[in-house]
């Protein structure tokens, strides 16, 4: 028997599941789950799946695959509801569990075998209602690649060395979390394309195209553990608020507005990890001229609103200047970098406390009790449309605790 | 939203009968459907407790009532309906369709019920200007006003 044992345990498409939890009407018809701004689907039932839609593909693309399909906003409070129900199964049952999103969590399943994986499921079934995929084996790598590869609804134990071969033997090399396809092109070159031939190569060679995570990823599907179970959530080297813009602007008001209104969030984050920002970026995608992005340094470590969102406006006059003013921007993301504890951080030599930390704690206090957003920038006030609908006050990023995004 | 659907199991079994033109199956799963664009559409609606199927809105210029299928909460409050006196109705609907898309819905939508001269039910479904996601999703500027849902 191995030492370590690792468990891996996946909702299978969890968000459309969960919909299914509360609308019983959504069982076995084809359905999709659709994004923020209500354009693409960001999940699928394996029935739509079956018409050949894709995660985010937009919704005019996919009825003419799938008339009959049905389609839900989203609704990420619920979907946290259900994660979190997910997650108390797992740990009553586990001494060590890992977070990982807010559909897949590892634990340890030292001395778990065929029976506790089909209890496991049929028990979270039972009591959350989502159907889940469940991989057990040696290494974290291989416990993910086997609940993955028995989805919807299987499981799979790889104990002894011919389960583990059984698992790799044959399996495509881009079946394995961290192997994309920039990294399958470069593996191909050297007739690497499956998980078997992966784990045969030669280490350093792999070191060389993939660096030392590809190398994890070789002995991991060897089956010798080298990523651990993670119960506690490695400290953040970024944080980043962001995403569409409900359809692509160059009205200046409308994206200043998306600025402050990423700053505001983003200062949100960076009180909750309780950590300050020495550096900022600020990455825009135009719609006809791709991605641009500016980074600057903030004058100290900080989570000041008024200092983030100055800096987050100067940075938008160098990637949006006005000889660009008449593209129209589609995405953006605010990005602190440099976190700091705020516990141990440099101080700056010069001044004290900006004047308006006094503000946002007032800011704060009403919000915390009347709603998120309640007490909010002006510069937001054009973004009409998306503080009308409160789905859109917490998102993916706002489930806290997870180890992944 | 110009057409809906009921699974089969949320209809009262006495209305079974009736409903064999609108059954259809979606993935082997049977429902009824609604449109406005049949020659005589129907509601399903739910009115002092009781389940039928009633015209739904008038397309003729016969009858003494607005043409269409639709009426506008902005509308009806400043009670440009009054004169009608229109009697609150439950739409019940599993999905609403709009522009051949199809939309989850929680229970059931909102809807007028009004009576010609001749003493003729007519059932109007109510709109409201769409959500920005609504109007994304469906390309459509009103929306269903719907029971304890906004989309």
């Amino acid at each position: 028997m191995h030492e370590h044992v690792f468990g891996h345990v996946d909702a299978d498409c969890f968000y459309v599941s969960a919909e299914r939890v509360r609308h019983s009407c959504l069982r076995g018809i084809p359905c999709g789950v659709l994004s923020n701004q209500g354009a693409c689907v960001i999940a699928k039932s394996y029935e739509l799946k079956a018409k050949g839609v894709t995660t985010a593909m937009p919704i005019w693309d996919a009825v003419p695959l799938c008339p009959d399909a049905v389609f839900a906003k989203r609704d990420f409070r619920w979907y946290e509801v259900l994660s979190r129900r997910m997650l108390d199964v797992l740990r009553e049952r586990s001494p060590a569990v890992e977070y990982y999103s807010i559909d897949e969590m590892f634990f340890n399943a030292t001395g778990w075998g065929n029976e506790d994986a089909r209890r496991l499921q049929e028990t979270i079934l039972n009591v959350v209602g989502v159907p889940v995929s469940i991989g057990i084996a040696p290494t974290r790598t291989l416990a993910k690649l086997a609940s993955d590869v028995h989805k919807p609804f299987g499981y799979f134990v790889a104990a002894t060395e011919a389960e583990r071969r059984q698992l790799i033997d044959g399996q495509p090399i881009t079946e394995v979390t961290g192997i994309a396809r920039r990294s399958a092109r470069k593996l191909a070159k050297y007739g690497i394309t499956t998980c078997d031939q992966f784990a045969a190569a030669y280490p350093p060679l792999i070191r060389k195209l993939l660096t030392v995570k590809g190398e994890q990823l070789l002995y991991e599907l060897r089956g010798e553990p080298c990523i651990p179970i993670a119960t506690k959530r490695a400290t953040n080297k970024a944080l980043a608020r962001g995403g569409s813009l409900g359809g692509a602007t160059n009205d200046p008001e409308r994206v200043v507005g998306w600025v402050f209104r990423n700053a505001e969030r983003l200062v949100e984050a960076l009180d909750h990890h309780m950590v300050y920002c020495e550096k900022l970026t600020l990455s825009l995608r135009l719609k006809n001229k791709g991605g641009l992005s500016k980074r600057a340094t903030l004058p100290k470590a900080t989570a000041n609103f008024r200092t983030i969102v100055n800096t987050a406006s100067r940075l938008l006059d160098y990637c949006w200047p006005p000889f660009l003013r008449d593209q129209r921007v589609e995405y953006m993301h605010v990005i602190a970098e440099r976190l700091q504890p705020r516990s141990c951080w440099q101080r700056g030599l010069f001044g004290s406390q900006p004047p308006n930390e006094r503000i946002a704690a007032v800011k704060q206090a009403i919000n915390d009790k009347i709603g998120r957003f309640a007490l909010r920038t002006a510069a937001t006030l054009p973004l009409v449309e998306t503080y009308a609908d409160d789905t859109n006050d917490y998102d993916v990023c706002d489930i806290y605790g997870k180890s992944c995004f | 939203m110009d057409g809906l659907a009921i699974q089969i199991s949320d209809v009262p079994v006495a209305w079974h009968p009736m409903s064999t033109q609108r059954l259809f199956e979606r993935e082997g799963s049977p429902e009824l459907r609604f449109s406005f664009y049949e020659r005589r559409p129907e509601l399903p609606v739910i009115h002092n407790g009781e389940f039928r199927f009633l015209p739904w809105g008038n397309k003729t210029d016969a009858a003494r009532v607005p043409k269409g299928g639709w009426c506008e909460l902005e509308e009806l409050e400043a009670g440009r309906w009054q004169w009608l006196k229109p009697q609150e109705v439950v739409i019940p609907a599993n999905y609403g369709r709009q522009s051949g898309r199809w939309f989850l819905i929680d229970s059931a939508a909102r809807g007028i019920l009004v009576h010609d001269e001749h003493g003729h039910p007519y059932v109007y479904m109510l709109t409201e200007p769409a959500s920005h996601y609504y109007e994304i999703m469906c390309r459509h500027q009103r929306m269903p006003v719907l029971i304890d849902q906004r989309i």
